[in-house]
């Protein structure tokens, strides 16, 4: 017994390593934020990195770009579009899982085929038809081409199909009908793939960088990562405030990530689907 | 429950628009700069707009030259920017369609506003044939290298004497032999072969290097111009043979790195890198700046044409934000503002009124004595010097970064063929480009 | 007796945002992009003059070209199987939750709540010539301005900014094989990679087949860290069908030409998921 013990303890240590030899990078951003921009250019060593800890970087940043409009702008465009990702995608989740129908194989390949179509093609297009629909600087402008995507189909097609049949049936012959086993049963059987898919939806959406460029057109509408742009410097990069501003921008969806996911897998585990 | 979200969004969007009803006028510029060039526009527009109350100014990033002009572009009449920074190579582009944008000139005439201080290679690229200012000038950069000077010394080498490629060859081969590892850094950026181009007075596109009229043809299969590229890649291909060229695809931070430990010593650049430099070097580094050398020995040296961003006036129809747009500009000329925008850049002041500033005058003697010698160089251009307009620039622009970086990368291409190559891809972009009108 | 079903109009209702939201985004672009490589087009990507086949024998006869798909076909295979990997292994190691298993999965996943930017932003600063890593190894090699480690670094760093995905939905797929056949395969003697070949995987086919998918539709399409470091890269090196794409339409204006490799990238896409499918059907069951 204390042998497996041991061995415990080992993997868990060994596994620890990985995860921050794994993490490094961001660990290196974090503490290298705090340092002035002048003092980055030079690799600086371990003295000059702890004797020189400021929050100048910080400050900076606060003061040159609206860091809480740009988050207030993200959070609006991540929320519509989780909503309407997994609304839109649930139905399609449920009509294909449940439902036989013609076309349904079709339907299914036109997904597949719609995932593989790169979106430095349909950019230009989408954003003449978002200007004919005066949409150019909206909320809706900035949503509208994310509003479902394939991945968020599979995912929860994958929840829908482990849902028992037998399930179905049942609440049929009590008089139940489609749409209400699916707001009332199957729904809420899948909400640990709904979590999960929320999450992941959040961090794409939050990270969206060219559409956005291309949509808002002034500070009202621009979301984070315009802001992260800026903090390059056209001429002279100065480290410190782009790693500062990395810093800023992950800790939202780094911390969403850490509370949903622990939550999420354990929730897709725990055999909720299954029962 | 579709239909609520759907409604939701839509209404969401109504609270795009901004409504102003009686206060003053909105006035929207797209501005590029980032760092300390963009607060200090952002300190610009807000002096602006406390010292009236007509109108505003609002200053919005909008990505690089290259994403502000595809958005510019795809903007219809109505809601482009009242203002919009573009780069001096695109503005080209914005000359081939008049639509785009309103010449300063309407309201130069109208107040009859003195351009006269603007420097005169600034006004070769930006009047049309008639002289009239089509848009003011922002940023107004000088290409050519940055020297070191305690290695050139220790090599023997006089930076007086770097006044072409072919003098430069040879000052490499005294600073290989002096220890230097990589003598010259070359940066991929067709200004490297256009400006020296320019400088020796060849056109390298037909209708007066694109004046008088959109490009048909390059001129690169003909005398002068062919022998002259052909020179610019052997000079390129021998320093690669030699390894006194360096790494070719670094990042500018690296190569900044490269030219302050003195493992080179001349870098090709712009003067707006000196402060990275400086910075990098905490200012102690012995260091001078180099306008466009030409292409061969002994040929004299017509001037330095211009580079950098411009501003334009959108055309939207609406005369009261072009007037608006205009007094910005107008305050953007004035001495204090021009002379602070170029220190805090590191380009050149636009007008010779915001170089006599004290300020910029201490910041020159300060930072950096050899910018007088650039400016001198940016006053004594000719009117008739200016680099090629080319409404196709981005495409051409990439061809020859394609074809510096192909005699680099294959010892065997010879210099010839890369002329006549590129002389053949050239041609080809400005007949796609004309058939795309 | 048979009684005939009536086709329910539900399923169709509940598609028809998807059809409406694709057409609308994805398809008609992408048609339209179709029609776009038989003319030259203007900025704004409207067509201008009618050339037949004349783009796509420019793009073919393009040196580049070829080039630009070997790369393509390079960097997809090296991010697609070295994101499948790494996750696999990550997942296979965080297969059975103890305590404290949450700290290390968290730091497993992380990096995917990085955006491209700030992820380029530290890679560059990293990875430069002068840099940590060159420093620690002792050596100065320009990984993103070197022929050779150009793609092999724009690879890792878009592998390591990715893992999370895949690694996520493989420990879903793990966690969810039921313990007590665990158990018995070891009780009957098999050994842990034993247990995991024909226990773990065969269970969690479907999540090992969407990850695949996932990762091989993803890798061909993976852009913004090639974008943001290397561009072109050296000798072209980096220069993939996507970047191709981009720098065509954006860089050099000439929309129809990025229409052109778009539809060869497509192309290439839907080839290598065919052959993911016809292997999906034979490997997975539903339980």
């Amino acid at each position: 017994m204390r042998r497996k013990d041991w061995l415990g303890v080992l993997g868990f240590i060994a596994k620890l390593i990985l995860g921050l030899l794994f993490i490094s990078p961001l660990l290196v951003g974090l503490v290298f934020s705090f340092v002035p921009s002048r003092l980055l250019n030079n690799l600086p060593d371990l003295e000059t990195v702890l004797g020189n800890l400021t929050l100048e970087n910080y400050k900076w940043i606060m003061g040159y770009i609206p860091i809480f409009r740009f988050l207030g702008n993200s959070f609006v465009v991540c929320a519509v579009i989780i909503v309407v990702q997994v609304i839109l995608s649930s139905f399609a989740a449920y009509a294909f899982s449940f439902f036989r129908f013609r076309g349904s194989k079709i339907l299914f390949q036109i997904i597949l085929i719609a995932m593989m179509i790169p979106a430095e093609v349909t950019v230009i297009a989408n954003y003449l038809t978002i200007q004919s629909m005066n949409l150019v600087n909206t909320y809706a402008g900035l949503c509208a081409i994310s509003l479902l995507s394939g991945t968020s189909i599979f995912m929860m097609r994958q929840s829908y199909m482990q849902i028992p049949r037998e399930l179905k049936e049942a609440s049929l012959v009590d008089g139940c009908s489609d749409m209400r086993f699916l707001f009332r049963i199957a729904m809420p059987l899948t909400v640990p793939a709904i979590a999960s898919l929320a999450i992941f939806l959040f961090i794409s959406a939050y990270n969206m960088y060219f559409w956005p460029m291309l949509v808002a057109q002034n500070t009202d509408k621009q979301t984070i990562q315009i802001g992260m742009a800026m903090l390059v410097g056209t001429e002279n990069v100065e480290y410190g405030h782009v790693l500062a501003g990395a810093m800023l921008s992950i800790v939202i969806p780094v911390a969403a990530f850490i509370i949903g996911q622990d939550y999420l897998i354990k929730g897709m585990t725990s055999g909720a689907v299954k029962g | 429950m579709l239909a609520a979200v759907m409604v939701a969004a839509l209404l969401l969007s109504g609270c795009g628009q901004t409504t102003t009803s009686g206060g003053p006028t909105e006035i929207n510029m797209w501005s590029v700069w980032t760092g300390t060039g963009g607060e200090s526009i952002q300190k610009m527009a807000d002096e602006f707009n406390a010292s009236q109350d007509e109108y505003k100014v609002v200053v919005t990033y909008s990505g690089s030259y290259d994403e502000t002009l595809a958005k510019f572009q795809s903007s219809a009449k109505g809601s482009r920017p009242d203002m919009v920074m573009v780069s001096t190579e695109s503005a080209a582009l914005f000359f081939d369609n008049p639509d785009y944008y309103i010449p300063i000139d309407k309201y130069v005439e109208a107040d009859s506003y003195d351009m006269s201080g603007i420097y005169t290679n600034l006004r070769a690229s930006y009047t049309d044939s008639d002289g009239k200012w089509q848009c003011m000038p922002l940023g107004n950069t000088v290409v050519g290298f940055f020297y070191n000077n305690e290695v050139l010394e220790k090599a023997g080498v006089s930076a007086a004497d770097l006044n072409s490629y072919e003098e430069i060859e040879e000052a490499c081969q005294k600073l290989a032999d002096a220890g230097v590892r990589y003598p010259f850094i070359l940066v991929s950026n067709s200004i490297y072969y256009t400006f020296p181009m320019t400088a020796e007075g060849i056109d390298y596109v037909d209708n007066d290097n694109g004046k008088s009229g959109s490009p048909t043809r390059c001129l690169l299969d003909e005398e002068p111009a062919a022998s002259a590229t052909t020179k610019y890649f052997q000079f390129i291909k021998n320093l690669a043979a030699k390894d006194q060229l360096a790494p070719y695809d670094l990042a500018a931070a690296d190569t900044r790195q490269m030219f302050v430990n003195g493992e080179s010593a001349i870098m090709m650049a712009t003067i707006s890198g000196m402060s990275a430099i400086g910075e990098l070097s905490n200012w102690e580094l012995d260091f001078g700046f180099h306008v466009a050398p030409t292409i061969s020995k002994g040929v004299e040296n017509l001037g330095q044409c211009t580079g950098g961003g411009v501003l334009f006036l959108g055309n939207n129809g609406d005369e009261n934000r072009e007037k608006g747009s205009w007094e910005f500009m107008k305050f953007m000329m004035e001495p204090e503002n021009t002379s602070a925008f170029a220190m805090a850049t590191g380009y050149l002041p636009i007008n010779q009124q915001g170089a006599d500033t004290a300020e910029y005058k201490a910041f020159v003697e300060e930072k950096f004595p050899t910018a007088k010698d650039a400016m001198e160089a940016q006053m004594a251009t000719g009117a008739d010097v200016y680099n090629a307009i080319l409404p196709m620039f981005n495409d051409f622009h990439q061809i020859v970064m394609d074809y510096m970086a192909k005699v680099i990368n294959e010892p065997s291409y010879t210099a010839e063929q890369a002329t006549a190559d590129m002389a053949k891809d050239i041609n080809e972009c400005i007949e796609l480009y004309n058939m795309s009108k | 007796m048979r009684k005939k079903r009536k086709q329910k109009p539900l399923p169709y209702l509940l598609l028809l945002p998807m059809v409406i939201l694709f057409g609308l985004f994805t398809f008609y672009p992408f048609i339209r992009s179709i029609y776009l490589t038989f003319f030259i087009t203007d900025p704004l990507g409207n067509p201008s003059s009618f050339v037949g086949f004349s783009n796509f024998e420019r793009v073919f006869t393009d040196e580049g070209f070829v080039k630009s798909l070997v790369s393509t076909i390079k960097f997809a295979a090296m991010v697609g199987i070295g994101t499948f990997s790494v996750a696999i292994v990550l997942a296979l190691l965080c297969m059975h939750p103890r305590r404290g298993s949450k700290i290390y999965q968290t730091m497993y996943a992380l990096p995917i709540a990085v955006a491209s930017v700030p992820v380029s932003a530290l890679a560059s600063y990293i990875l430069s010539k002068y840099g940590i890593l060159n420093q620690l190894l002792g050596i100065d090699i320009g990984w993103f301005s070197t022929e050779q480690t150009a793609l092999i670094a724009c690879a890792a760093v878009t592998i390591w900014s990715s893992v999370g995905t895949s690694f996520i939905f493989l420990l879903v797929g793990f966690r969810n094989v039921p313990e007590d056949l665990l158990e018995c395969s070891r009780l009957d003697g098999a050994g842990p990679i034993r247990r995991v070949l024909n226990v773990v995987l065969p269970l969690a086919s479907p999540q090992v087949f969407f990850v695949i998918f996932l990762n091989i539709v993803n890798s061909f399409k993976a852009f913004a860290i090639i974008k943001l470091l290397t561009q072109k890269g050296p000798n072209d090196s980096t220069n993939i069908l996507v970047y191709a794409i981009y720098s065509n339409a954006f860089l050099r204006g000439r929309f129809e030409t990025a229409c052109v490799y778009s539809l060869v990238l497509c192309a290439l896409i839907f080839l290598v998921t065919r052959v993911q499918l016809l292997c999906e059907k034979r490997m997975v069951y539903y339980q």
